[in-house]
């Protein structure tokens, strides 16, 4: 087992719960108008408030759960329902709905971050965390971070070579992965409620 | 004698969690204003206290009469607290504006007075007796008030996006919990 080999089974799973490419419809209604510098910091924002986040869920995730009394199976468990109901309504080709977004491209802390650092990403970096320790999930993170804001940035070549079509495609894909992932979460919660 | 109250009081606040639930209430009241928000907290706490008062003297009656034990309400309980999880994640913006919303479910009965806090109660009250039980049970909850009192003050210098996030987190520790809930009655049947 190489140091290569663990990395990619960290940065893999990660990276395709993180799913830059399904951001990008939302991205672009923000983003339309504005200038590219302005464009680039508002990515440079979402990225890092999703960064954030997600590092300090990996660092604190598990001792803050039992700090507050949550069983990681629950929080598993959880996670995986959200997950599945977010991929439900991505079967239309809709890009996940939650609440929180915010489509300001001036606020600060951009509420993308439950697009990106949804319930899925959260309850997968601490699966991660726990298989594989916490030095391989950061490093993945800060890659698969890296490579979604080189995504994001050029979020119009990829939308020249995929159009709305294709965007949509790729969100009915992203469904169908997201819940196997959320099955994948709520059975393997579920087997270890016996500790 | 001391030792055996701290003991008991502390194991009850642990369950209550009031530390827990601060995201989830935080983000309720975060648009009332104050004398809506000691309203709601003293509401709250009324219906916490008299939830507890009825399992504690009307346990038997209820559970032998109406044929449901005490980890049915907790798995009921941790259903509601999933599906508010979903709605708070999922669910269109919901103006709380008063007290009248959220004062007795949630806030009141799960949050401050849960399935898990009561089996607590009822279990010091079996183990040592009912004086210990109600005196661990007055401690806890006067120490929950003042805090959830206190949370809204804390939550004043929050922005609004930090309490955007806030609630986001606060959906997750619901659904978290319902969760939690709902494996703890299921298990314990």
């Amino acid at each position: 087992m190489t140091i290569i080999n663990e990395f990619i089974k960290t940065f893999i799973p990660l990276f395709i719960i993180l799913n830059p490419l399904a951001i990008i419809p939302n991205y672009m209604v923000v983003v339309e108008h504005i200038p590219k510098r302005e464009a680039e910091r508002f990515s440079s924002r979402t990225i890092i408030s999703a960064f954030i986040l997600l590092a300090i869920f990996i660092f604190i995730g598990r001792p803050f759960l039992d700090l507050i009394g949550i069983s990681t199976y629950s929080f598993m468990i959880a996670c995986g329902l959200l997950l599945l109901y977010i991929s439900m309504g991505m079967l239309s080709g809709d890009p996940p709905i939650t609440r929180n977004v915010s489509l300001d491209s001036t606020s600060i802390v951009p509420m993308s971050i439950p697009l990106l650092a949804g319930p899925g990403s959260i309850a997968t970096t601490i699966v991660l965390e726990n298989n594989y320790g916490i030095s391989l999930v950061f490093v993945s993170l800060v890659v698969s971070m890296l490579v979604s804001k080189i995504l994001l940035d050029n979020y119009q070549r990829i939308y020249k070579v995929l159009g709305t079509n294709g965007l949509n495609a790729w969100i009915r894909l992203s469904a169908l992965f997201y819940s196997a992932i959320a099955i994948s979460l709520i059975t393997n919660g579920i087997l270890s409620i016996g500790g | 004698m001391i030792m055996t109250i701290l003991k008991g009081t502390f194991a009850l606040f642990w369950i209550l969690d009031p530390l827990g639930n601060i995201p989830i209430y935080v983000s309720f009241i975060r648009n009332m204003s104050n004398e809506d928000i000691k309203r709601t907290v003293n509401i709250a706490s009324m219906f916490a206290i008299l939830i507890f008062l009825l399992f504690i003297f009307g346990g038997q009656i209820i559970f032998t009469y109406l044929n449901f034990k005490l980890q049915h309400i907790m798995i009921a309980g941790g259903l509601l607290l999933l599906i508010l999880g979903i709605d708070m994640m999922f669910g269109p913006e919901r103006e709380v504006k008063s007290y009248k919303d959220i004062a007795i479910v949630p806030l009141g009965m799960p949050l401050m007075s849960g399935p898990g806090s009561i089996a607590t109660v009822l279990l010091l009250s079996a183990t040592y007796d009912i004086y210990v039980a109600l005196t661990c049970l007055a401690i806890a909850l006067v120490v929950q008030y003042f805090i959830y009192i206190a949370a809204k003050d804390i939550i004043k210098f929050a922005g609004k996006n930090s309490l955007r996030l806030m609630a986001y987190l606060a959906a997750l520790i619901a659904a978290s919990f319902g969760i939690e809930m709902i494996i703890k009655g299921l298990t314990s049947l």
